[in-house]
C-alpha cells in the first residue's frame, strides 16, 4: 500500500468512519482521543498502538494483540475476551463490566482502572498491581490472583469462588459480601482486610496473615 | 491480636455488631503525626480532658515528655503507660501533680500498644493500635529500621467507642494501681458525655490532615536525598499517610451522620443513588468516583440556606450547621486537601437551583456542574425517603419522588428528576443497591490525584 493511502486510511479510521477493521494492522498508530464507539478489532494488531482517551465504548477487540499499547484513561467497556494486554498500559482506563476472560494481562498497569462488574473469571492475573483498584461485583472466579498486588483494593460482592490467591497482598482491602468459597489464601497478606459475610466455606487460609480481621480466629 | 489487649477487648467487645470497628494499618511516622495532631487539639480546645497515652517504651515517653508538660497544664489528668526504662519517672513532666505513670511488666499485652485516649466533653479522640508480633511481619521479617514498624488498629472522635476505651484502660491500669483506677473511674462517671461542636470538629480534622501533609513533604525531602534507598517503603508510607488525610474527612462524615440519629445512613445512602445516577446517564468512570466520593462527603461542608421548599426537610445537624454557618472560616475544611479540590466544588455548589434562585452564587442551568445538580437532587431525595420512612408513609420512594418532581426546572434539573424517575422504577421493580460505606481504613482507592479535567462543567446528556 502507498503512504499516501495509508495516511489515508488512518485519518479515516481516526474520524471514525471505518467500522469493520477486524484483523487490521495498526501497529504503533496513534489512535489517541479518537471516537471508536462499537468499531470492530477483533484479532487486529495493536501493538505499541496509541489509543490513550480514546473511546472504544461497545468495542470488540476479542483477540486483539495490544502489547505495548497505551489505552490509559481510555474508555474500554469493550470486548477484550482473549485480547493481549501485555505490559500495556491501562491506568485510569473505564473498564466496568468489560469481559477479560482469558486476555494476558503479564505486567499490565492498571492503576486507578475502574473494574467494577468487570468479566475475569479464569484470568491470569499473577503479580499484577490493582492496588486501590474498583473491583466491586467483579467476577473473578478462579482467577489467578497469586501474588498479585491488591492493598486497599476494593472487592467487595465480587465472587472470588476458586481462585488463587496464595502470596498476594490484601492489606486493607474490602472484601465484604465477597463470596471466597475454596479460594486459595496459603501465604496470602489479609492484615486488617474487611471479611464481614464473606463467604469463606473450604477457603485455605495456610499461614495466611488474619490479624486485625474478623476470621483471625478461624486462622489460629 | 494480643490476648488482654486493649485492642482485643474492644474487638471482642464488639464482635457480631452490625459496623465493624475497621482496622487498618499504620506506619510508625504516620502514627506520630497522627497522635501529635489530637495531642495539639488539647491545647487548642477549652474542656479540660482526660488523657491516657501508651508509649510501649519508656524511652518513646521521653522523646515526646516536653510536649506532654504542655499539655498536662490543660489536661484535668494525665496517665502514661510504658515499660519502665531508665529515666522514665525522673523527667520533670513525670513529676507534676497530674501526671501518673503506670510502668508495665513486660510481657504485659498492652506493653505492645499505642494508646492515646483523650476524652472531655468538648473533645473526644483517640488512637488503639497494636505493633505487628515479628511473625505478623511475615515472609520479610521484622523491619530493621524503626520507622519501618507497622501497627494495626484505628482511631475515631466517636465519643461512646472512646469512653468505652478509657474504661477497658481504667480497669487495666487497676492492676498496677488501685487507687488511681478508682480515682480515674470516677472522675470518668462525673464526665458528662458530651458532642464535639462542628467548628471543633472541622478545625481539629484540618490539624490533623495539615499534620499528615507536613508529614509527606519531609518524606518527600528524605526521598529526594536517597533516591534509590527503600522507595518501596516510602511509597508505602506516602499512601499511608495520603489515605489517613482521607480517612480524617471521612471520618468527620461518619460523626455527623451518627450525630443526626434521624438520618444517620445520609452519605452511604446519597453516594450509591449519585453513583448510580452517574452510570444510568452512562457519565465516565472518573466522574462516576468523584460522584461518590461527593455523595460520602456531602455534609461535611456546611449547608447552605435552602430556601422555602427543602425548609421542613432539614435535619437537626443542618439546621445547627446553618445556625453557625456565620462563625465558619469562608474556606471549607474539604479546600485543605489540594487532591479534593474538585470534590470541594461540587460540594460547595449542591445548594445551586436549576432557576438560578440558589445559594451561594445563584448559578443557573449548566453552569452549576452537573455533579452538583445530581448531588443535589440525590441528597434531598434520600432526606425525604428517610423522613418518609420514619413517619411509617406508605410508599416513600414514591412520595419522595413526587416532591422531586414538583420541584423539576426550578430547584432541580428536569433531565435528571427524570433520570431519578427511570432509578425509582428501577428500585421498584426489584433494583437493589448496597448502600454499604466504603471501608474507611482503606482511604487509598478514593484517592484522585489526576489534573482535574476541564470537562467538570459538563452538561447532562441533553
Amino acid at each position: 500500500m502507498l503512504l499516501a493511502d495509508r495516511l489515508m486510511e488512518i485519518e479515516a479510521i481516526r474520524a471514525g468512519k471505518i467500522e469493520q477493521l477486524a484483523g487490521a494492522d495498526l501497529e504503533d498508530e496513534d489512535l489517541s482521543n479518537c471516537q471508536l464507539e462499537r468499531v470492530n478489532l477483533a484479532g487486529a494488531t495493536l501493538v505499541g498502538a496509541n489509543l490513550s482517551r480514546s473511546n472504544l465504548k461497545g468495542a470488540r477487540l476479542d483477540g486483539a494483540n495490544l502489547i505495548g499499547a497505551q489505552l490509559d484513561s481510555a474508555d474500554l467497556r469493550a470486548n477484550l475476551l482473549g485480547a493481549n494486554l501485555m505490559q500495556a498500559d491501562l491506568s485510569n482506563a473505564d473498564l466496568r463490566g468489560s469481559n477479560l476472560r482469558g486476555a494476558n494481562l503479564m505486567g499490565t498497569k492498571l492503576t486507578r482502572a475502574s473494574l467494577a462488574s468487570a468479566f475475569l473469571s479464569g484470568t491470569n492475573l499473577m503479580g499484577v498491581c490493582l492496588q486501590g483498584v474498583d473491583l466491586r461485583g467483579a467476577d473473578l472466579r478462579g482467577a489467578n490472583l497469586s501474588s498479585a498486588n491488591l492493598h486497599g483494593a476494593d472487592l467487595s460482592y465480587a465472587d472470588l469462588q476458586g481462585a488463587n490467591l496464595s502470596e498476594a497482598n490484601l492489606e486493607e482491602a474490602d472484601l465484604r459480601g465477597a463470596n471466597l468459597a475454596g479460594a486459595n489464601f496459603t501465604g496470602a497478606n489479609l492484615l486488617c482486610a474487611e471479611l464481614e459475610n464473606a463467604n469463606l466455606n473450604g477457603v485455605n487460609l495456610d499461614r495466611a496473615c488474619l490479624v486485625g480481621t474478623t476470621a483471625e480466629q478461624i486462622g489460629s | 491480636m494480643l490476648q488482654g489487649s486493649i485492642l482485643q477487648q474492644l474487638e471482642s467487645a464488639h464482635c457480631g455488631d452490625k459496623k465493624s470497628l475497621n482496622f487498618g494499618v499504620y506506619y510508625k511516622n504516620t502514627l506520630i503525626a497522627l497522635c501529635h495532631a489530637l495531642e495539639d487539639f488539647i491545647l487548642e480546645s477549652e474542656g479540660k480532658p482526660l488523657t491516657i497515652a501508651a508509649f510501649q517504651l519508656g524511652k518513646w515517653y521521653l522523646q515526646e515528655a516536653d510536649r506532654y508538660r504542655e499539655i498536662a497544664k490543660v489536661s484535668s489528668e494525665v496517665v502514661i503507660m510504658a515499660a519502665a526504662g531508665t529515666g522514665f519517672s525522673e523527667h520533670q513532666t513525670s513529676q507534676l501533680s497530674n501526671v501518673s505513670l503506670v510502668g508495665l511488666e513486660a510481657e504485659d499485652p498492652v506493653a505492645q500498644e499505642w494508646h492515646l485516649i483523650i476524652l472531655s466533653p468538648e473533645y473526644t479522640a483517640m488512637v488503639l493500635c497494636q505493633e505487628l508480633s515479628p511473625t505478623d511481619y511475615g515472609v520479610r521479617g521484622q523491619p530493621s529500621t524503626d520507622k519501618e514498624r507497622k501497627f494495626y488498629g484505628f482511631w475515631t472522635f466517636e465519643p461512646e467507642l472512646v469512653r468505652e476505651t478509657a474504661e477497658l484502660a481504667i480497669a487495666h491500669i487497676g492492676h498496677y494501681h488501685r487507687d488511681l483506677q478508682h480515682r480515674l473511674s470516677s472522675q470518668l462517671e462525673r464526665m458528662p458525655s458530651g458532642m464535639m461542636r462542628w467548628e471543633d470538629l472541622s478545625s481539629v480534622v484540618s490539624r490533623v490532615v495539615n499534620y499528615l501533609q507536613t508529614s509527606q513533604e519531609d518524606l518527600q525531602l528524605i526521598d529526594s536525598a536517597r533516591l534509590s534507598e527503600a522507595t518501596s517503603y516510602s511509597q508505602a508510607l506516602d499512601d499511608n499517610l495520603i489515605s489517613n488525610e482521607m480517612q480524617a474527612l471521612l471520618r468527620m462524615a461518619q460523626l455527623i451522620d451518627l450525630s443526626d440519629a434521624n438520618n444517620p445512613m445520609a452519605a452511604a445512602e446519597v453516594a450509591t443513588l449519585a453513583e448510580a445516577m452517574g452510570q444510568l446517564l452512562d457519565l465516565p468512570a472518573w466522574q462516576v468516583k468523584r460522584l461518590r466520593l461527593a455523595g460520602l462527603l456531602h455534609r461535611v461542608v456546611p449547608l447552605q440556606r435552602v430556601e422555602a421548599t427543602l425548609e421542613s426537610s432539614q435535619s437537626r445537624i443542618q439546621q445547627a450547621a446553618l445556625e453557625q454557618k456565620t462563625n465558619q472560616p469562608k474556606a471549607s475544611v474539604l479546600r485543605i486537601m489540594p487532591r479534593l479540590k474538585a470534590i470541594a466544588q461540587i460540594i460547595a455548589c449542591q445548594n445551586e437551583h436549576w432557576d438560578g434562585s440558589g445559594q451561594p452564587n445563584g448559578l443557573a442551568y449548566d453552569e452549576i456542574p452537573l455533579e452538583s445538580r445530581i448531588l443535589a437532587l440525590t441528597a434531598t431525595f434520600q432526606q425525604r425517603v428517610n423522613l418518609y420512612q420514619s413517619e411509617a408513609v406508605t410508599d416513600p420512594l414514591n412520595r419522595a419522588l413526587t416532591d422531586c418532581k414538583t420541584e423539576a426546572g426550578k430547584a432541580f434539573d428536569p433531565k435528571l428528576v427524570e433520570t431519578l424517575e427511570l432509578l425509582v422504577r428501577g428500585l421498584q421493580q426489584g433494583l437493589s443497591l448496597q448502600a454499604t460505606l466504603p471501608k474507611i481504613a482503606a482511604g487509598i482507592w478514593l484517592i484522585d490525584d489526576e489534573e482535574v479535567p476541564e470537562q467538570l462543567q459538563l452538561s447532562a446528556e441533553s
